[in-house]
């Protein structure tokens, strides 16, 4: 890639003009608010008001009352210079006061940093370009990773930190720290004093490392860049090592794995089944129990689609399950080669980004109405369950066909009301910023997701209401017209003997999709061959009898197991086809009116119309996306390598001797095993398993939660005085439950009393997980068998609202502990602030920020302090009035 | 919209933001050749422009602008696009975007 080029992939973000000079160097000149405009704070500030600016998305910037203009320089050199004032901007104008009017310079100058601001929010929306920021001042990853989360407000951006550090590397060195922040490595900057003493060579090599490394699927010409297939759900579990991979942002689980049964078919008729291929039909007879897998909804930054919703994710991942239907019938999505090694290659250049959050809806076959239906309208009206749809720009193809398109429309209308379409041609490739996919509810051919299909009826039900169709047709018959397939051959013949069991002829592709959902929901019985408008028995209510015509060499189970699953009363006759010449499901047939004739008399044997069940609602509707958490920055810091907690509790035990001993949170009792004191335990389910009685003159059992025991229990009563040592460790692991039992414990205690609280430093902060059953997010901690809740809350809780009291935070294996001293029992200020503690904890913007800030501001002491902490207790209580 | 008619717009537009009154485009023409096209008036010129024919730049587009060619060429398959917009509707009427879709909101 020639200089100019390369550098054109990155946007500066300021703190100097060296990056800017860097571009110009290479013979680029992009257009950037911050490419030659400079914070006038200190530098050591630049970073923050950059951030501050980023936050407020620079309202106002270009405002004119904010705009001043000086001449500047000395007399043989004066230059009009531009001072923003609302963010602190200062840029040069190079041109002299003689020569423009400044009143008039003032307003092009508010044009232009309108402008630019506008171009910087689309930038960072598109996510297209690399944002670069250096600062000559000490800047650490904190910083950097405060920068990004600013920069990601607005967009997937990848930030390039550029450090002039020999430690972290050589020049030209760039390290993936976390998903969307490299770090650079230059040897120097150039000073602010001489800008033009720059190392052009090793901004070079960082760009190019920097590109390279970001894995963008458009950071090298279209045809270079390998495709390998890969499946989603490996991709989400190789994840866990990987943040990086796939450029997943997030993960949610729509649905968990489940199984289902389908009710094979009442009556079958095979006697023109292709005896070749009637075992395949009988096999899947007999698997009426079918599982599906949980329903996924990542979302990929800067994918691609292609072709009929082919995903290629930013580094190069085509996903399985996106085009398996492709793939396995050795079809190549458009826009790409398959080599001979399996993998694929990009040989057509995206047609557009797409920089909104866009909900991908496209699907193989997506323009064979029945996998619509199926596929894409069931996977919206469940998502519709689960998500706002209005949030995002639902993808679907574009067809010409004006009733197809028609019908997908009203569709839309009814499963999501006031949503934002975009129609994306089969033969373009598109890039989205922030892409939403959803893993399939339909594999074909079977495993369809019940509750999509379930979601499809009630939500189609709710939209056409009371509404019937015009005219009303109890019995409704369906045969393709000539020239569609399969084609019944003696289409008359039976049209006149579905009349006398009085069927009516119906063509659902002329009608509404209103009174296309009301014709099967009100159908007493449907009879027609199996094309694409057959899937339209998803409309129909429990109980209805469906009669399916097909050619003996089409086995396919598709529908069979759409009305085995949706509780209808399905039979299926096989005729013979009248040739060979196409595919299956493509040859004309006929039906044999007499063999028709048996299945409608036994059908039919009686003439009341068989009452259609009142269909139960399956999907009960959520709240919005109550399940799908942003992934937050992986920050795994490493783990603690002091002595284990129960190691350093043992030697509280022995070098403290207290009297009393108060634990909540108990679990299997090894904390309580080495208590040798009158000790109270309290835990909700004491499951206890050790040998908790040795060595107790007295041991308090309670099983309920903490809040109840000191609702009924006195505790100091309990164990006759003070509390001298307590252990708080759960069960539940949320800091306001572990806040209340300290603010109980408190009240029992005495200057000496010594609080242990477990489990306050976590190793990040999926560990930290509030809720337990929250595996996706907590599948991305290193250690997934470790939780901690977050309990680590607690500490930042107690060092704002009580500084008097003494906190030591030891690294004890292997999630850390806190010794609490210099309790008061006469304080009331945590109990009077509970609820505002509370309140302002849950405000926290970013729990992943405070987490970092936390971990950053921590005096983790080693465990082997734990004398010298002794010994600080002792000269307190010498010194104690 | 003929390249002649966007040509002119384009030139009335340079004339007025780059203050040169007998400024005559050619589709060759570089910064080079306009000296007070700068990076500074490049911004104004594309705020004109966009004022003028009704559309926005995206990044890959100014990326990717060398010479008056390459602002023509934008602004044409711009306004080709738009063209083709109006004529690709479906219900005849020519006031349906294909590009966007706005479901309505339930009644």
């Amino acid at each position: 890639m020639d200089l100019d080029q390369l550098v054109m992939r990155f946007e500066s973000l300021g703190d100097s003009c060296e990056f800017g000079l860097v571009q110009r160097q290479a013979g680029a000149e992009p257009l950037g608010l911050l490419r030659f405009a400079g914070f006038t704070v200190p530098a050591e500030q630049r970073l923050e008001v950059l951030i501050a600016a980023l936050d407020r998305g620079f309202e106002g910037l270009g405002d004119p009352d904010t705009i001043e203009i000086t001449a500047e320089g000395p007399p043989d050199h004066r230059e009009l210079i531009v001072r923003e004032r609302a963010y602190g901007l200062l840029y040069h104008t190079f041109l002299n006061p003689t020569d423009v009017d400044v009143a008039k310079l003032r307003q092009l100058e508010s044009i232009r940093l309108r402008y630019l601001r506008r171009k910087l929010l689309a930038d960072l929306a598109s996510a297209e370009k690399i944002f670069v920021w250096k600062c000559n001042a000490d800047i650490d990853v904190d910083g950097a990773r405060r920068l990004l989360a600013a920069l990601r407000r607005h967009g997937p951006v990848t930030l390039l930190w550029v450090c002039a550090d020999p430690a972290f590397g050589a020049v030209g060195t760039v390290e993936h720290i976390e998903i969307g922040l490299l770090r650079g490595v230059i040897d120097r900057f150039a000073p602010y004093h001489a800008i033009a003493d720059i190392n052009h060579a090793g901004w070079f090599a960082v760009c190019a490392a920097a590109l390279a490394l970001a894995g963008s699927s458009d950071a090298q010409p279209a045809g270079s860049r390998t495709i390998i297939v890969s499946a989603l759900r490996d991709l989400v579990r190789r994840a866990v090592d990987d943040p990086s991979l796939g450029g997943m942002r997030g993960v949610a689980t729509l649905l968990p794995a489940d199984t289902y049964t389908w009710s094979t078919p009442e009556l079958r008729d095979d006697t023109f089944l292709d005896p070749n291929r009637q075992d395949e039909l009988y096999a899947y007879d007999a698997a009426t129990l079918q599982a599906h897998d949980d329903v996924l909804k990542v979302v990929l930054e800067r994918a691609l689609v292609a072709s009929q919703g082919a995903v290629i994710t930013q580094d190069g991942h085509l996903l399985r399950e996106s085009c398996w239907e492709f793939l396995d019938g050795g079809l190549v999505p458009y826009g790409m080669e398959r080599g001979a090694d399996g993998t694929f290659r990009i040989v057509a250049a995206p047609a557009r980004t797409v920089p909104e959050p866009a909900l991908l809806l496209k699907r193989p076959w997506w323009l064979s109405y029945r996998h619509f239906l199926i596929d894409a309208a069931s996977l919206l009206a469940f998502a519709a369950t689960r998500l706002d749809l209005t949030r995002f720009r639902l993808v679907i193809g574009l067809t010409h066909d004006v009733k197809a398109r028609q019908a997908i429309l009203d569709l839309l209308t009814m499963l999501a009301p006031g949503a934002t379409v975009l129609e994306q041609p089969d033969n373009e490739i598109w890039r989205f910023a922030d892409l939403h996919y959803i893993t399939p509810v339909h594999v074909p051919p079977l495993c369809k997701v019940p509750a999509a299909l379930a979601a499809l009826r009630t939500r189609a039900y709710e939209a056409i209401g009371s509404h019937v169709a015009d005219p009303p047709r109890p019995r409704l018959l369906m045969l393709p017209e000539p020239g569609e397939q399969p084609y019944l051959d003696n289409h008359a013949e039976i049209v006149a003997l579905c009349a006398e069991f009085g069927f009516v002829l119906i063509a659902p592709e002329q009608l509404s999709m209103a009174d296309r959902i009301a014709l099967f929901r009100d159908a007493n019985s449907v009879l027609g061959v199996r094309s694409p408008q057959f899937a339209n028995i998803a409309f129909c209510r429990p109980g209805t009898p469906v009669i399916a015509l097909a050619p003996g060499d089409w086995p396919d189970p598709f529908y069979a197991e759409l009305a085995g699953q949706s509780g209808l009363s399905y039979v299926e006759i096989f005729g013979p086809p009248l040739s060979r010449d196409a595919g299956p499901s493509q040859n004309p047939f006929r039906i044999e009116p007499e063999a028709l004739r048996r299945v409608l008399t036994k059908v039919f044997a009686s003439d009341a119309p068989r009452a259609a069940p009142v269909m139960q609602p399956v999907v009960s509707p959520q709240s919005e996306e109550i399940i799908f958490e942003r992934f937050l920055p992986v920050v795994a810091y490493p783990e603690h390598r002091g002595d284990i907690y129960l190691s350093v509790l043992a030697e509280l035990h022995r070098r403290l001797r207290p009297r009393t001993y108060v634990e909540i949170g108990t679990q299997q009792g090894q904390a309580l095993a080495l208590a040798r004191c009158i000790a109270v335990a309290v835990d909700p389910h004491l499951p206890l398993q050790e040998s908790v009685l040795r060595g107790k003159p007295e041991l308090h059992l309670f099983r309920m939660t903490g809040d109840t025991f000191f609702s009924r229990h006195d505790l100091m009563r309990t164990l006759g005085g003070a509390v001298s040592l307590a252990f708080l460790d759960g069960p539940m692991l949320h800091y306001d439950r572990i806040l209340r039992d300290f603010i109980h414990l408190e009240r029992c205690s005495s200057q000496h009393t010594m609080v242990v609280i477990h489990d306050v430093v976590p190793l990040d902060v999926y560990m930290a997980c509030r809720d337990r059953l929250d595996d996706f997010r907590r599948f991305r901690t290193k250690r997934l068998d470790w939780w901690t809740g977050d309990v680590w809350k607690i500490i930042v809780v107690l060092e704002k609202y009580r500084p008097d009291l003494v906190i030591d935070v030891l690294d004890a294996a292997p999630t850390g502990i806190a010794l609490v001293q210099n309790l008061s029992p006469d304080s009331t200020t945590l109990s009077d602030q509970f609820d505002q503690i509370v309140r302002e904890v849950a405000a926290w913007p970013d729990e992943a920020a405070a987490f970092a800030a936390y971990r950053a501001q921590l005096r983790l002491r080693p465990t082997a302090d734990l004398d010298t902490i002794l010994a600080e207790r002792e000269r307190r209580r010498q010194h104690a009035p | 919209m003929h390249d002649t008619e966007i040509l002119a717009g384009m030139t009335e537009i340079f004339r007025d933001v780059l203050d040169e009154p007998a400024l005559c485009l050619a589709e060759a023409m570089t910064p080079a050749d306009i000296p007070a096209w700068d990076s500074l008036r490049m911004v104004l010129l594309l705020a004109a422009l966009e004022e003028r024919f009704k559309i926005r730049f995206t990044t890959l587009e100014t990326d990717r602008i060398h010479c008056v060619g390459d602002i023509l060429e934008i602004l044409r398959r711009n306004l080709l696009a738009d063209h083709q917009l109006a004529e690709k509707t479906f219900d005849g009427k020519h006031n349906v975007p294909i590009e966007e879709v706005r479901v309505p909101p339930a009644s």
